[in-house]
């Protein structure tokens, strides 16, 4: 699926009286990368979720591929959440019990219908064959991304939104987790909405917006040599620096 | 793979994966299945074993001929009325249906003169009489032989009877030399006669082969005495059959109570467990919420959130009502034997019961908090985490 473009108008959420994200009215191309960066609490999350369908917004709209979020009810939005987005998050959450092809299909059984092969595929894109049958507990903090990343793009999203996704491992794994988005991103032409406090990771992003207390204080191009374009061992050398 | 074969292989991962935590709830499912199983088992099995228990209080039906005139008493009740001039055969009595008969005692009624004093006195077929009447105070020994009898206690002071001593006994020209046996003391109106072999007493009446009326102890367990009268009536020609209503009724009634109260007990034990239950469960789904709110974020409709958690629930049921199934026969054999010292046989609602409430329990007991737990905000759930 091409990637979805993002508008949001006025976008606002509260809690009380306590503004999650002041209202924000940004552009994101379809087939982009943008990163989101900012401290903790600058609303990167939030506006993760909002974009997301997974929450409604106080005031404003979000629409995505054209589709107003803040019209779906929340069967809708549940809807559109599984046939549009794809979720990676920082805590690599996992279905415990469930083996890492079975949580891929899990993805595929909330969306249609669970098909192990393609899951098994999606598994393989990843660099992940070879533990397919393995529990979430067999795996390592980077597998386990990855396998959130395969279940993520298993349905073909057009909006792949990931939230803090290399903030739980080390460099290396880290890498290699960006590496994986950046080729499937390469390939599929999905829209990237990344939300990380990491500023090496924000350079893989073709954009780069900073958030902070819940307003857009920033919105520059991502530097023209990425890490990204240059390996895996640039990026080390990024972070290094 | 299609929709259902994925979602039977998620449930038994799931089952499998929470197995340790959904431990208490499936324990607490098999101890109230038990209790279902054991109290059904033994409410079953109460029947037969009061039966058993109440025959101590004799007969619960009496035989006696169709239109007899003569107003009679047996133990405490009022037993009816019958004619010494209209008998029934005891070859007659010998065909009383099996099916609803456990105990049958011809009995024939006469007046006699015992050392020259008048006495009532009753003849019977003294081995069944003693079968039926087990808690009869008798002393020293039921009778042996053809001429021996036993003295009710107020007739034996009346006229000075006592064990080991000879009366002669007179009707009409008809005479006979006994010896006093016994003395039965009952508290009711065999204390006033005396018990005679029937045949010593077809022969003192001049009625050989006859009997006045019939003690039969009927089988119950659950059936009406009306159904086993009419049963009787049809296998013995010129017979009524009345229903000796004290007995018949205390067994009814005592069923009644004690059916009642084991119902009674085991529903309160079902809520007491539906709602630990619910509160395990609560506490188990509170350690699901990341799963929980991370499959909404996947697009999970929450419906579909719902079955699983409810099928979880039916299967904890059914693992805990098959233990509970285990546990109670042990238990229920284990109360006949203290209660009625035997065994009593395996009523097939037992495990249905126990069964059916065990999934019932746990699925009653899963609704609001399984309500609960899927109406949880996924943004929420993964932030808090």
């Amino acid at each position: 699926m091409p990637g979805h473009d993002v508008l949001t108008e006025k976008l606002e959420k509260r809690y009380g009286e306590t503004a999650a994200l002041q209202p924000l009215d940004c552009r994101l191309d379809a087939g982009s990368w943008v990163s989101l960066v900012g401290p903790s609490g600058s609303g990167k999350s939030t506006l993760l979720h909002l974009i997301g369908a997974m929450d409604r917004p106080s005031a404003g709209r979000a629409v995505v591929a054209g589709t107003d979020l803040t019209a779906l009810d929340a069967g809708a939005a549940t809807v559109f959440r599984r046939g549009h987005v794809g979720f990676v998050f920082q805590q690599h959450h996992l279905v415990p019990y469930l083996s890492a092809v079975e949580n891929v299909m899990l993805a595929q059984h909330f969306h249609s219908m669970a098909d192990e092969p393609e899951a098994a595929a999606a598994l393989a894109d990843v660099g992940l064959a070879h533990r397919a049958s393995h529990l979430p507990s067999q795996l390592s903090g980077g597998e386990r991304q990855r396998v959130c990343i395969a279940r993520a793009l298993v349905n073909e999203p057009g909006l792949l939104l990931l939230d803090e996704p290399t903030g739980n491992l080390d460099w290396a794994s880290a890498l290699s987790v960006l590496d994986t988005i950046a080729r499937l991103h390469a390939a599929t032409g999905f829209t990237v909405v990344c939300a990380t406090h990491n500023p090496a990771v924000a350079r893989w992003g073709d954009r780069i917006l900073r958030l902070a207390d819940g307003r857009l204080a920033s919105d520059e191009r991502a530097p023209a040599e990425r890490p990204r374009t240059e390996g895996v061992s640039a990026a080390s050398k990024d972070r290094a620096s | 793979m299609t929709s259902r074969a994925f979602f039977a292989r998620w449930l038994a991962r799931s089952l499998r994966g929470t197995l340790a935590s959904g431990a208490v709830a499936t324990a607490s499912l098999a101890l109230s299945s038990a209790l279902v199983f054991a109290s059904v088992a033994v409410s079953a099995g109460v029947e037969g074993q009061l039966g058993r228990e109440l025959r101590g209080y004799g007969a619960n039906l009496l035989v006696v001929p169709r239109q007899a005139p003569l107003r009679v008493g047996m133990a405490t009740f009022d037993l009816g009325v019958v004619a010494e001039e209209r008998g029934l055969a005891t070859s007659d009595l010998a065909r009383l249906p099996a099916e609803w008969v456990e105990a049958s005692a011809p009995a024939l009624l006469l007046r006699v003169r015992v050392d020259g004093q008048d006495a009532g006195a009753v003849g019977y077929d003294l081995a069944a009489l003693r079968g039926m009447n087990p808690l009869w105070r008798i002393a020293p020994r039921w009778p042996e032989g053809p001429l021996e009898a036993v003295a009710g206690a107020t007739l034996a002071a009346r006229l000075g009877l006592a064990p080991g001593r000879e009366a002669t006994l007179a009707a009409g020209e008809r005479t006979a030399r006994v010896a006093i046996a016994a003395i039965v003391e009952t508290g009711s109106a065999e204390d006033e006669d005396l018990l005679l072999p029937l045949s010593l007493a077809q022969e003192l009446a001049a009625r050989p082969g006859e009997a006045s009326l019939a003690l039969v102890r009927a089988r119950l367990a659950g059936r009406s005495a009306d159904d086993a009268a009419r049963a009787i009536e049809a296998a013995v020609p010129g017979a009524e059959v009345r229903t000796i209503r004290q007995v018949a009724h205390a067994e009814d009634a005592l069923l009644g109570k004690v059916r009642r109260m084991l119902a009674l007990v085991t529903a309160a034990l079902g809520a007491a467990t539906a709602f630990t239950v619910a509160g395990t469960l609560g506490v188990v789904l509170l350690g699901r919420r990341r799963e929980i709110g991370l499959c909404l974020a996947l697009g999970a409709a929450p419906g579909s959130l719902r079955t699983l958690l409810l099928a979880e629930a039916a299967v904890s049921g059914l693992a805990g009502g098959a233990a509970g199934c285990v546990l109670g026969a042990i238990a229920s054999e284990a109360v006949a034997w203290s209660v009625f010292g035997a065994g009593i046989p395996l009523a097939v609602s037992a495990p249905a019961a126990a069964l059916a409430t065990s999934v019932a329990v746990a699925l009653g007991a899963s609704l609001w908090p399984v309500h609960r737990a899927v109406r949880v905000s996924p943004c929420d759930t993964l932030r808090a985490q």
